[in-house]
């Protein structure tokens, strides 16, 4: 069975108010480790510190106490799920079953985690859902008959849930809202795509809903609350990357260059293109998850 | 794809004092059931599903399967629309049926809400748009083909459209900055035209025409607006609240039905649909709860008018001269054409097998309803019956007599000879005129001398021409040189009465031959005929009922031999044609939007 430490242990050790490093990390599927970058890495130094084991990571996500979330497959084949250690490369927490399918994108809200997965073998797609102080199994599921595959979840201040999916009869990229995490769900029009595959979703301060789509003409689209209208504003990335996160001051925002092995930074909000850095990240491992603490 | 498999036994439930009933479900009995045809339907969408109940009691009839359904929207014949993105298409489900009957392409749009032109029949849909590309308007001619495609540089998204009673299309949606927008596609403009309005629609909701107003549902605001346009300007005279609407805001449809009821989404958990008087306003009388599914959401509800259930007309048919009226035993409604155009201009509803038709002087139209042992009177570009008298069987057709204005309707029997009945001024009690001789009857038709002629059968299928001279008492058959195979109907064509003959033969196989014929005193004498020519295909049959001549002139009146004969081919279904006349040959010209079985037909000129 997949390692389950003592919740208490675990949860005393992350809820620390000691000042943290800005840490950005990145996961690539074929690695076995997360590596954990100084946050502005414009010197395209190496990892400062690595969590794992791992094994095929995924989506990643930090909670507001510096935890890392990895969407992984357990290693020995013991089925997927989410992996958590503690915070700057800290020692393994609990791990969360996912016996549905793969296991995509992880999103925290509070006591709550989110987990979508890419693919369960049968539409539609699940978001399912975990308390983290209730054990290991999900205590609840959340679904659309429009979800085909399931890329990202994020969560904004009003404890909204938001899905990114590939649309089960187009194949393209929309967003899902689900009200305060609860059924049912509601796909966001404006947030439909023509053309592409959609990326992760995350959210500014602001509220602002960021969709990640990945095509010939990458492309972050930010929707303003409450996210019926046309795109406020577009950011071109260099590259098509599945995830992106913002700095912690929200003045850059980091996406993982599948590509080409690499962190693009670009000037949040205004989308000008920064630096890269490739330090430690190979194309040929499949990065793909960036989350920042 | 279809699954009617729940009968449910439906429950009032009344909550507290105050709260409107709840219909829902408490149980499933596991058994088929299928929709009702007979009465008027409320269609509910949610993404997969779409629920049928009828209205206004909101009883659940069934279910059907759907793909990414959106908004729908229903026609004047009782055809619901539904949009759906995904497949993107929008499918045709008539009245009371579960399985699509048309799907009209709508290939990398999102169509999001349709509205049905009353004028025309065309169906226009709202294409919402993507993020990285705007939206437009998708104008179907007559429900079918490929669309028209009309942007509005001010809008972005769009989320609804509405025709009013005059063609115009009224679409809402929102700018590249989320304002709201709300514009006009003229009916015979080919532009938008954006309209100011006195007071800001906080979100856009639901377009349509009730009656009087065009109406903008305000899903922030929780209520509907009435809006008066002139020009580029709205002026919101109107007001109605829906007091509890829980909206979620995120372009639920309501609906407004006959101007007096509102069936709205209520999104207290998404998967309510309230009732609201309208345009009262205040709280919900009904509520339909239960039914939705635990993880979808209800988007959108139309509700379907039975066939039979109301008539229509546009306000600008009383001033198109020429009417063209068609009987149409498929719905057993009377549709009614501009002449000139062929664009559908309204629908005569209430007949049971609508069958032939005449015309007075005035242009007031007599249609024979055939079941319903009546003949009904409307006037030209009416849509009430001024008059209707019973007939004592089944009515086949008509004629008005020029000198007198009686009117002359020839019956079917159910057992025995038909007849022939005269009303005095198309009035009062009819005197009857029957004849062992003239035993089946077909439409009569009266000379500019008064005198009545009818084609007949004798009870042993022998076909000949029966007659009431003008000012006689009785029915009496009358000889005539022409040979009759399959009678069709007698006419005035403004210079000879015509014997028509639905199974005259020819080196292309049957056709409808339509014959001259000159009073003498041995009888009827044929001095020319027209033949009729091609159907739906080569070398197949043409049989048309009652093939009607087009004068200048209302047939009573009309002094001048008629130019187009208007009839369709039985052996052809949702077609109808026009010939030259009395050259005849092959059709002219065709109605683009024909009814499904015609059995009869009138031009009714204005006076």
């Amino acid at each position: 069975m997949p390692h389950s430490p003592s919740l208490a242990i675990w949860m005393g050790f992350a809820r620390g108010t000691a000042a943290r490093p800005k840490l950005t990390y990145v996961s690539e599927f074929d690695a076995t480790t997360v590596s954990a970058y100084t946050s502005d890495n414009r010197k395209n130094e190496a990892p400062v510190c690595q969590s794992g084991s791992v094994h095929d990571p995924e989506g990643i996500a930090t909670d507001r106490f510096g935890n890392l979330y990895a969407a992984v497959g357990f290693s020995g084949f013991r089925g997927y799920g989410i992996a958590t250690f503690a915070p700057s490369c800290g020692k393994a927490g609990p791990t969360f079953n996912e016996d549905l399918g793969l296991p995509e994108d992880p999103a925290v809200d509070g006591r709550t985690l989110y987990l979508t997965n890419l693919d369960n073998g049968s539409l539609p797609v699940t978001v399912l859902v975990y308390n983290i102080d209730a054990g290991s199994q999900p205590v609840g599921e959340l679904t659309d008959p429009s979800a085909g595959e399931g890329l990202g979840v994020a969560v904004n201040s009003h404890h909204d849930l938001f899905w990114s999916t590939t649309n089960a009869l187009t194949g393209h990229g929309q967003v899902i809202e689900f009200r305060k995490g609860r059924l049912p769900g509601r796909v966001l029009k404006a947030t439909f795509m023509n053309s592409g595959f959609p990326g992760g979703v995350l959210f500014d301060k602001s509220d602002n809903l960021l969709f990640v789509v990945q095509a010939s003409a990458p492309a972050i689209y930010i929707f303003a609350p409450p996210y019926d209208a046309p795109p406020a504003s577009t950011i071109s990335l260099k590259a098509s990357a599945v995830y992106c996160t913002l700095s912690v001051d929200q003045r850059q925002i980091f996406c993982l260059d599948y590509s080409n092995g690499s962190v693009d930074a670009y000037a949040y909000p205004k989308g000008t293109y920064l630096y890269s850095y490739t330090s430690g990240i190979e194309s040929s491992e499949d990065p793909i998850g960036i989350a920042v603490q | 794809m279809k699954s009617f498999a729940r009968l449910v036994a439906l429950a009032l439930l009344t909550g507290c004092a105050g709260a409107p009933p709840q219909l829902g479900p408490p149980m499933l009995l596991g058994q088929s059931v299928a929709p009702a045809k007979g009465g008027d339907l409320l269609y509910v969408t949610t993404p997969d599903e779409t629920w049928i109940f009828t209205f206004p009691k909101g009883k659940f009839v069934g279910n059907f399967g759907v793909t990414g359904a959106q908004n729908p929207c229903s026609d004047r014949n009782g055809n619901v629309f539904i949009p759906q993105y995904g497949p993107d298409d929008i499918v045709e489900i008539a009245h009371g049926g579960e399985a699509p009957i048309a799907t009209l392409d709508d290939t990398g749009e999102v169509p999001e809400s349709c509205s049905s032109d009353p004028t025309t029949g065309n169906l226009a849909v709202a294409n919402f748009g993507f993020a990285s590309a705007p939206g437009n308007v998708a104008i179907y001619q007559n429900a079918q083909g490929t669309p028209a495609l009309y942007s509005d540089s001010a809008i972005y998204y769009y989320w609804f459209c509405g025709y009013d009673d005059r063609g115009n299309l009224f679409v809402d949606g929102i700018n590249h900055s989320g304002s709201p927008v709300f514009a006009e596609l003229p009916r015979r403009g080919g532009t938008f035209r954006n309209i100011t309005l006195n007071e800001r629609i906080k979100k856009p909701g639901s377009v349509q025409w009730d009656g009087t107003y065009i109406t903008i549902t305000d899903e922030r605001a929780r209520a509907i607006d009435r809006v008066k346009v002139s020009g580029s300007r709205g002026t919101i005279v109107g007001t109605t609240m829906l007091d509890g609407w829980r909206t979620s805001r995120r372009g639920e449809q309501s609906w407004l039905q006959g101007g007096t009821a509102i069936v709205s989404p209520d999104a207290h958990n998404l998967r309510q649909i309230g009732f609201w008087p309208y345009p009262a306003g205040g709280n919900p009388t009904k509520i339909i709860t239960g039914y939705f599914g635990g993880t979808f959401y209800v988007d959108g509800e139309t509700v379907s008018v039975a066939s039979g259930g109301q008539s229509w007309m546009s306000p600008t048919a009383k001033a198109i001269r020429e009417l063209l009226y068609v009987s149409d035993w498929a719905t057993d409604k009377v549709f009614v054409y501009n002449y000139a155009t062929g664009s559908p201009v309204g629908t005569l509803a209430g007949f049971k097998e609508p069958f032939g038709q005449c015309v007075d002087k005035a242009g007031d139209v007599w249609i024979a309803d055939y079941e319903g042992l009546a003949v009904v009177e409307y006037a030209h570009g009416g849509s009430k019956p001024m008059k209707r008298l019973t007939t004592d069987g089944f009515p086949v057709g008509c004629s008005i007599d020029p000198a007198t204005g009686n009117l002359a309707v020839g019956n079917d029997a159910a057992s025995g000879a038909g007849d022939i009945e005269i009303w005095k001024n198309a009035s009062g009690s009819p005197a009857d005129y029957s004849n062992e001789a003239c035993y089946r009857l077909w439409q009569p038709g009266y000379d500019s001398a008064g005198n009545l002629y009818a084609e007949v059968e004798t009870k042993h299928f022998a076909r000949g021409v029966c007659e009431i001279p003008a000012g006689a008492t009785s029915l009496a058959t009358i000889s005539t040189d022409a040979t009759i195979d399959f009678p069709g109907g007698v006419m005035w064509d403004g210079k000879y009465i015509t014997l028509s003959d639905q199974q005259a033969l020819s080196t292309d196989g049957d056709i409808t031959a339509i014959y001259q014929a000159k009073r003498t005193g041995s009888g009827l004498r044929i001095v020319g005929s027209t033949d009729l020519y091609l159907g739906c295909e080569h070398n197949y049959d043409v049989d048309v009922v009652a093939p009607f001549i087009v004068g200048t002139k209302n047939t009573p009146a009309n002094n001048k031999q008629g130019t187009v004969v208007a009839g369709a081919n039985v052996w052809c279904p949702s077609t109808f044609e026009y010939w030259a006349y009395p050259a005849g040959g092959r059709f002219s010209s065709e109605l683009t939007a024909a009814p499904v079985e015609p059995y009869g037909q009138s031009v009714s000129i204005s006076e």
